[in-house]
């Protein structure tokens, strides 16, 4: 463990000097920033026209409290739960704020292509260029690569944490006078609950890069997953009434966009599991390419 | 047991070439032994086989009596010099030293001292906090040696450690590891054979992917009725010399040797006794009994 742990140590060094780790937290920045913006623009755009349309006064720079009041309306509530589709999520967010909603729908849009990305080349480029062996033979092959994944894991939330101060900030400064103080923790949750989710597709992006011999084969071969992953459970939603349908189902337990749904509830059972078998699959899936690491020649 | 490192039988394929093709050796312990072969002969697919980074088809590796490597147990106690192996280009001098000492298992003080020793011992002072990235090759080549000494390991390997050294820092390293000797294992692969002549108590000759000999130093170089004689002015004919010592074959060499070859029936002295005072009227510079280990190899394989 206190090998792991110092790989991991070493992993994060490294990040910190090639400023990867700086340049990560500008991309969870950015895209919190641009992300939630954009949405709380466009939120207040479409509550003016439904404003207009509706022949009532709008409420100027209050985006998100016709969005508030919606949630109210028993006719929205029906409509919405059919577009989330499964009663349970809808009926964890319903009443939550709109911008709240925002963040989590944009961090678990942008955790697997940012996870992947950051994480996809760093086995198989070390082992290319010759520096994994400067580190494994201090360490095990397992250290160093439960090492590099527990330095990875913990860039990634220390992205996350930057990008959901920077939400609540835009928040804070579009939505005046909205009660948006108290949703700092819930955004740090969200957050939270985001880096479950990286953790699952960290361990695909290393999987795949303990298996390649140069980085750009395992990016794009990682790239590739991330899109079939992503869409995986789409697939099988489109045969849920097929005799396959029943054995897709346990497949797709294999895919972490598949149980991203856990997440976006609000009691801890759900929340919880999810999150374990997000980190179970994590490990999985680099426990996959680390069998094949395991077995071949770092010349 | 007296050997660091015992691999028996090694053999690794790579398609049709055999990069290692049963590799039996015995490194004594406190030895400095040199692998000496053609390019592609296994020298470096042995030692990354013993360190555990090539997994071999077949055959053992024990390395100070603990088996194959195993970072459990060999981490801090075995290092190598891998040859052409990128150091990480971002990373500062003694971060990175200090770093590596600390992932063997040193303690933060510990990897710190190990690492301000092996700058200073290497020459790095002045580049103790610039990137690896802004450094010449030579000095890559440095850290990357130093590195191999973290922690004052039992065993290290040393692929190619003089290759990129301008001569200051080479004959530094040679005193580095001349100092080394009798306390620290080491094991060089050089093509370089005055360097493993100047530094190795042992020598191993490796021929397609096997050890054909493997002797001390001294045996491989003294082992022969062969004197060489470095003289001021060579004389214009030989042959009066010759005529002296009729069971010698004399040649000359170069601007100044002449090299007496002799039957095992004659010793040294005898021969010295014969030539020298005649030779002395040439200005006698030197006597070299035995061969260069450069005679010894060429004449080795040349054989086979």
């Amino acid at each position: 463990m206190r090998n792991i742990l110092e790989m991991a140590r070493f992993e994060l060094a490294a990040a910190l000097r090639t400023k990867r780790a700086l340049a990560i937290a500008v991309v969870y920045l950015v895209t919190s920033l641009f992300g939630m913006s954009s949405a709380i623009t466009a939120l207040g755009k479409m509550e003016d026209q439904l404003s207009d349309i509706l022949q009532v006064e709008r409420v100027e720079g209050k985006s998100g409290v016709v969005s508030a009041a919606l949630w109210k309306s028993k006719p929205f509530q029906s409509l919405a739960r059919g577009v989330v589709g499964d009663s349970l999520v809808y009926d964890d967010i319903v009443g939550k704020h709109p911008a709240e909603l925002i963040y989590a729908w944009i961090v678990f849009m942008a955790v697997p292509f940012l996870s992947v990305l950051v994480a996809c080349r760093r086995v198989a480029d070390d082992v290319k260029s010759g520096a994994a062996k400067y580190a494994l033979m201090r360490v095990s092959r397992l250290e160093w690569s439960l090492g590099k994944y527990v330095g990875q894991a913990t860039l990634v939330l220390a992205g996350l944490l930057v990008g959901a101060f920077g939400a609540w900030a835009v928040a804070m400064f579009k939505l005046a006078g909205a009660d948006v103080a108290s949703m700092l923790p819930a955004m740090l949750a969200w957050s939270l609950k985001a880096w479950f989710l990286s953790l699952a597709w960290l361990g695909v992006a290393l999987g795949i890069s303990h298996s390649f011999s140069t980085g750009t084969k395992a990016q794009t071969v990682s790239m590739f997953a991330l899109v079939a992953f992503s869409i995986a459970p789409y697939v099988v939603k489109l045969y849920a009434d097929t005799a396959i349908g029943e054995k897709l189902q346990v497949l797709q337990r294999l895919f972490p966009s598949a149980i991203e749904d856990a997440l976006w509830r609000s009691s801890l059972a759900p929340v919880a599991a999810g999150s374990v078998w997000l980190a179970l699959l994590g490990l999985m899936w680099l426990s996959l390419g680390y069998l094949t690491f395991a077995r071949r020649d770092v010349r | 047991m007296n050997e660091a490192i015992v691999t028996h039988a090694l053999a690794k394929r790579y398609g049709h070439h055999h990069a290692l093709n049963g590799f039996t050796l015995a490194v004594p312990r406190g030895s400095i032994t040199g692998l000496v072969g053609r390019n592609g002969a296994g020298k470096t697919t042995w030692m990354m086989t013993v360190a555990g980074f090539v997994r071999p088809d077949a055959g053992e590796v024990n390395i100070l009596g603990r088996g194959s490597f195993d970072a459990a147990v060999h981490s801090g106690r075995f290092t190598i010099l891998p040859q052409d192996s990128d150091l990480p280009n971002e990373w500062r001098v003694r971060p990175l030293l200090i770093g590596y000492g600390k992932l063997q298992g040193l303690s933060g003080k510990m990897a710190t001292e190990s690492a301000d020793g092996l700058i200073a011992a290497f020459n790095l002072s002045e580049k103790a906090n610039a990137t690896i990235r802004s450094l010449s090759h030579g000095m890559r080549k440095r850290v990357a040696v130093a590195q191999a000494f973290l922690g004052s390991p039992e065993v290290v390997l040393l692929d190619e450690p003089l290759s990129g050294l301008d001569p200051i820092e080479a004959d530094r390293l040679r005193t580095f590891i001349l100092a080394c000797r009798g306390k620290t294992t080491i094991v060089i692969s050089s093509h370089h054979l005055d360097d493993i002549e100047r530094l190795c108590t042992h020598v191993a000759f490796v021929v397609a992917g096997k050890v054909e000999r493997m002797e001390t130093l001294r045996s491989l170089t003294s082992d022969t009725g062969r004197i060489s004689y470095g003289l001021k002015t060579l004389p214009g004919d030989i042959s009066g010399l010759a005529a002296a010592c009729p069971s010698v074959r004399l040649s000359v060499e170069g601007v100044s040797l002449v090299v007496a070859e002799f039957d095992k029936n004659l010793s040294v002295e005898e021969v010295n006794a014969a030539l020298l005072p005649r030779l002395l009227a040439f200005g006698v510079c030197s006597v070299t009994p035995g061969r260069s280990l450069a005679d010894a190899y060429i004449g080795e394989v040349s054989e086979r």
